[in-house]
C-alpha cells in the first residue's frame, strides 16, 4: 500500500482562525503536555541513577581502596592501578581479550554478512535457514559452552570424529592446549553469535532498494561492483551496529572462558573479565577487582567510541 | 550395573567430588585431632530452649546424605522441641553469599567456615571484621588441638569449632588394584618403574584433574610431603619468618621436577593437562586409574556411589622413612556475632562438640572423628594409613598456613603449566613467592 504524502496543492485550505472554547485553569494545565512529560519519568530515572550510575560510582570508589568485601575499606590511592599495570599476568589477559575481540568482530561479521546475503531474497528455504542460524543466539551461552566443553574433551566428539576419519595425529586435548584452547573459545563465541549479525545485516539489506541493484546490473556492474557500490553504502548503519555490538561482547567475554577453560591452561585463555572474577570472588580482593573492572570499562568505552567514529566517518 | 546407571552415578559422584575437593583444598584450618572425651560445660545451661529455632548456613552436599542434615536431624531427635533450619548454598558461591549476608546483617546464627585466613570462607577475616562471636570457654575449645589453635583465633580469641579430621593423601581403588594384581609401591623410585608397566597396560597409577587448581595443588603438596615437610616440618614457619623462600627451596624444586618426571613416566592418565573432576571420578570409578589425590571423605562417597572398594593410602616418599601424609581439620562452624538465637545456637554447638556426636558426624562425612583414635576405631578404608594416624605421624595441609589463596592458586596453575610446557619449576616457585607477599 502506498501512502500519498500531502502536498501544498493537495492540502485542504486552512480553517479560518476561531477562538478556542474557554477552558478551566486545571484543563489548561493538563493540556500543557510539555509540563508532565519529564517528571512522570522521575521514578524510573531515579532507579536508573541508583542502580546503574550510583552503583558504578561506588565501584569506582572501591577501586581506590583495599576493601576485602568485609568491614571498612582503606583508601590506597592509585596503588591498585599501579599493581594492575605491573602484573605480568595482566599483559596476557589484555592480549587475549584483544585477540578474542578482534577475531570475533571480523569473523562473526563476515560470516553473518555472507549468510545475510545468501538468505536475503532468492532462496526458497531462506526462512527456515534463518531460524536455524539464529537459534543458537537464544540459547544460554553457559549451556552452549558446557556442550562444547564435552565436544572438545579428550574423550569428546571431536577427537572421536578425527579418529573415525583416520586423523588420529590431529587429536589433542583441545581445551588444555595453549594454542588451541583460545581457538576453541573463539569458535564457540562465533558459532553462537553469527545468527545475531546475520539478522542485523538482513535488516540492513531490507533497506537497499532492489531497483538500484537491478539498474546497476543493467548498466553492466559486476556482482562485486554491485555489492561494493550499491549494497555496502546502504547497509552502513547495520555495519556500525553489528561491529559495535560484537566488539563490546568480545571485549567482555566471560561465560565461554569460565565454562570451557576457566582461563587455563596456565592463563592461556584468561581475559580481563575472568581475572576480575577470580581476583574479586575467589581471592576476595574487591578493591583490586573494582580497579580491574574500571580498567575493563575504560577499554570497552574507548574501543566502542573508536569503532563508532570509524563507521560514522565512512557513512 | 548398566552403563547408564554407571554414568549417572559417576556423574553425581563427580559433583560431590568437585565440591568436596574444592572446599577441602581451599580450606585453611588445620592439624591433628584433640577433642577430649567430654565436652566443656554448655554456655547455655539453665536457659529454656523449648521452641527455639537455630539457623545454620552450610555448603550443599551434591550427592549422598549431607552430614549437616544428618547431624541436625540427630539433634532434633534428641531435643524434639528445638529446631535447626539449614540453609544449603552451592559450594562455588558459598563464600560470596555468606560475605554478603554478613555485610547485610542477615546471616544465619551458625555458618560453615574453614580455619585460617587463606580463602574467602576462612574464619579469620570474618572474625577480624567483627562478624563472629567468641567461642572461648565453650565446647569448641575441646575440638581444637593446641597445634592448630592459632588458625581458629584472632588476637588470642577462639572463633571456630572443628568438625572432623580430613586425611589428604591418595584415595585408591583397592578393589581394581587387587584384581589387576597391583600393589601401591613403597618408594618413589619403585613407583616410577611401576608407572611404566601400568601405562603399558593402558591404565595409569594416578588420575589428576589438570585443569582444576584444587587438585593439581593437592597432588603437588602430596609429592612435597617427603621432600619438604618430612625433613623440615616447620618449613611454613620459616617461610613466614622470611628465612626461606619457595624459589630457594630445593625440596620444592625437587617436588615440581618430580611431577614432570612422573608425567613423563606415565604415572598420570593420558591428557592429564585437560583432566577435570569428572575425569577423576570416571577414572577411579571405572578402574582405568588406580588412585587420585583427593580428601579422604571422597573415598567414602566413591565407595557409596560406585559400590567399589576404596582405601586411603600414602603417596610413596623418597624413602619409606620420609613417607608422610597430611591430616587436618578442614571443616568448622562459627557463631555469628549478630545471631538472633545465640543461646540456642551455642547449645547446639556444645552438643555437637561432645565426642559421641563428633563420631556420628565423622561417620556421616566420611572423615575421621576429632580426638584420640585407635587402629580398631578406624574404618576399613583407613587401614593402609592407620599407623600414621594412630601415631599422629602426619603434617597439616601446608596451604592452610600460607598467607592467602593466591599462593595455592599459583602452585595449582603452575603445575598445569608444567604439564603443558608453558612454564618452568623455577618460574612457578617465583610466582608463589610473589603471591605470598600480596
Amino acid at each position: 500500500m502506498t501512502i500519498k504524502k500531502p502536498t501544498a496543492e493537495s492540502a485542504p485550505p486552512a480553517a479560518p482562525h476561531q477562538p478556542r472554547p474557554a477552558e478551566s485553569r486545571a484543563q489548561r494545565r493538563f493540556h500543557a503536555g510539555d509540563y508532565g512529560s519529564w517528571w512522570w519519568a522521575l521514578p524510573a530515572l531515579a532507579m536508573v541513577f541508583c542502580i546503574h550510575y550510583l552503583a558504578t560510582a561506588f565501584g569506582g570508589y572501591y577501586s581506590f581502596t583495599d576493601w576485602n568485601g568485609l568491614g571498612p575499606a582503606t583508601w590506597v590511592g592509585i596503588d591498585n592501578f599501579v599493581a594492575i599495570f605491573n602484573d605480568p599476568q595482566m599483559a596476557g589477559a589484555v592480549r587475549n581479550t584483544l585477540v578474542i575481540a578482534i577475531v570475533f568482530v571480523v569473523v562473526a561479521n563476515v560470516i553473518g554478512l555472507l549468510f545475510a546475503l545468501a538468505l536475503n531474497r532468492t532462496l526458497k528455504s531462506r526462512y527456515l535457514l534463518r531460524v536455524l542460524l539464529f537459534a543458537p543466539v537464544v540459547l544460554s551461552s553457559l549451556a552452549v559452552s558446557y556442550v562444547f566443553r564435552f565436544i572438545f574433551a579428550q574423550e569428546g566428539a571431536l577427537n572421536a570424529l578425527l579418529e573415525a576419519v583416520g586423523l588420529e595425529s590431529w587429536q589433542r586435548t583441545w581445551l588444555a592446549d595453549p594454542t588451541w584452547a583460545i581457538v576453541a573459545i573463539m569458535t564457540v563465541l562465533i558459532w553462537q553469535n553469527v545468527g545475531l549479525t546475520m539478522v542485523i545485516y538482513l535488516a540492513g539489506l531490507a533497506t537497499v532498494p532492489q531497483e538500484q541493484e537491478e539498474a546497476a546490473a543493467v548498466d553492466g556492474a559486476s556482482m562485486w561492483q554491485r555489492f561494493r557500490h550499491v549494497v555496502m553504502p546502504g547497509i552502513q548503519p547495520a555495519v556500525a551496529i553489528a561491529t559495535t555490538l560484537t566488539l563490546v561482547n568480545g571485549l567482555r567475554v566471560f561465560d565461554q572462558v569460565m565454562a570451557m577453560t576457566g582461563g587455563g591452561p596456565f592463563g592461556a585463555t584468561d581475559t580481563l573479565a575472568t581475572v576480575v572474577y577470580r581476583e574479586t570472588f575467589a581471592f576476595g580482593r574487591f578493591g583490586y577487582g573494582a580497579a580491574l573492572s574500571l580498567t575493563l570499562t575504560f577499554f570497552v568505552v574507548v574501543a566502542a567510541g573508536f569503532q563508532l567514529y570509524i563507521t560514522r566517518r565512512k557513512h | 550395573m548398566s552403563t547408564r546407571n554407571s554414568f549417572a552415578r559417576t556423574g553425581v559422584a563427580a559433583f560431590a567430588l568437585a565440591a568436596t575437593v574444592t572446599l577441602a583444598a581451599c580450606s585453611s584450618g588445620t592439624s591433628d585431632p584433640a577433642a577430649s572425651e567430654s565436652s566443656a560445660p554448655a554456655a547455655s545451661e539453665g536457659v529454656d530452649l523449648a521452641g527455639s529455632t537455630v539457623t545454620m548456613t552450610v555448603p550443599v552436599t551434591e550427592s549422598g546424605d549431607s552430614p549437616y542434615v544428618l547431624i541436625s536431624d540427630a539433634y532434633m531427635a534428641e531435643f524434639p522441641d528445638r529446631t535447626i533450619e539449614l540453609q544449603e548454598l552451592p559450594g562455588d558461591s558459598y563464600a560470596q553469599s555468606v560475605r554478603t549476608q554478613l555485610q547485610a546483617g542477615n546471616a544465619s546464627d551458625i555458618i560453615y567456615v574453614t580455619p585460617g585466613g587463606g580463602n574467602p570462607q576462612a574464619l579469620q577475616p570474618f572474625a577480624a571484621s567483627g562478624f563472629l562471636a567468641p567461642l572461648d570457654g565453650t565446647g569448641a575449645e575441646d575440638t581444637i588441638p593446641d597445634s592448630s589453635r592459632s588458625l581458629f583465633e584472632v588476637d588470642g580469641v577462639l572463633y571456630g569449632q572443628g568438625l572432623d579430621l580430613t586425611v589428604v593423601s591418595a584415595v585408591v581403588n583397592a578393589g581394581v588394584m587387587a584384581e589387576d594384581g597391583v600393589e601401591m609401591p613403597a618408594t618413589y623410585d619403585e613407583m616410577l618403574g611401576l608407572c611404566g608397566d601400568i601405562a603399558a597396560d593402558g591404565k595409569s597409577l594416578f588420575v589428576v584433574a589438570g585443569t582444576a587448581v584444587p587438585n593439581t595443588g593437592l597432588t603437588s603438596m602430596a609429592v612435597a610431603a617427603s621432600r619438604v615437610y618430612a625433613p623440615e616440618p616447620d618449613w611454613n614457619d620459616k617461610r613466614a619468618a622470611g628465612e626461606v623462600t619457595f624459589a630457594e627451596s630445593e625440596g620444592w624444586l625437587d617436588t615440581l621436577n618430580a611431577l614432570i618426571e612422573m608425567n613423563d613416566s606415565g604415572c598420570f592418565q593420558e591428557g592429564v593437562e585437560g583432566g577435570d573432576f569428572g575425569t577423576i571420578t570416571v577414572g577411579l570409578g571405572q578402574g582405568t586409574s588406580y588412585a587420585a589425590f583427593i580428601p579422604s571423605g571422597a573415598a567414602f562417597q566413591l565407595a557409596t556411589e560406585t559400590g567399589g572398594t576404596f582405601t586411603v593410602d600414602a603417596m610413596p616418599g623418597l624413602t619409606e622413612d620420609t613417607t608422610l601424609i597430611y591430616a587436618s581439620i578442614n571443616n568448622a562452624l562459627a557463631l555469628t556475632a549478630d545471631a538472633e538465637n545465640a543461646e540456642a545456637a551455642q547449645a547446639f554447638l556444645d552438643w555437637l562438640a561432645q565426642s559421641e556426636n563428633l563420631v556420628t558426624y565423622a561417620n556421616d562425612s566420611g572423615n575421621l572423628p576429632l580426638g584420640p583414635i585407635t587402629a580398631d576405631d578406624l574404618p576399613e578404608a583407613y587401614q593402609p594409613v592407620a599407623q600414621y594416624i594412630v601415631d599422629q605421624n602426619y603434617a597439616v595441609l601446608p596451604n592452610q598456613a600460607w598467607t592467602n589463596g593466591e599462593v595455592y592458586n599459583a602452585l595449582g596453575m603452575g603445575v598445569q603449566g608444567l604439564f603443558t610446557g608453558q612454564t618452568t619449576p623455577e618460574d612457578v616457585l617465583a610466582a608463589m613467592d610473589a603471591a605470598w607477599d600480596k
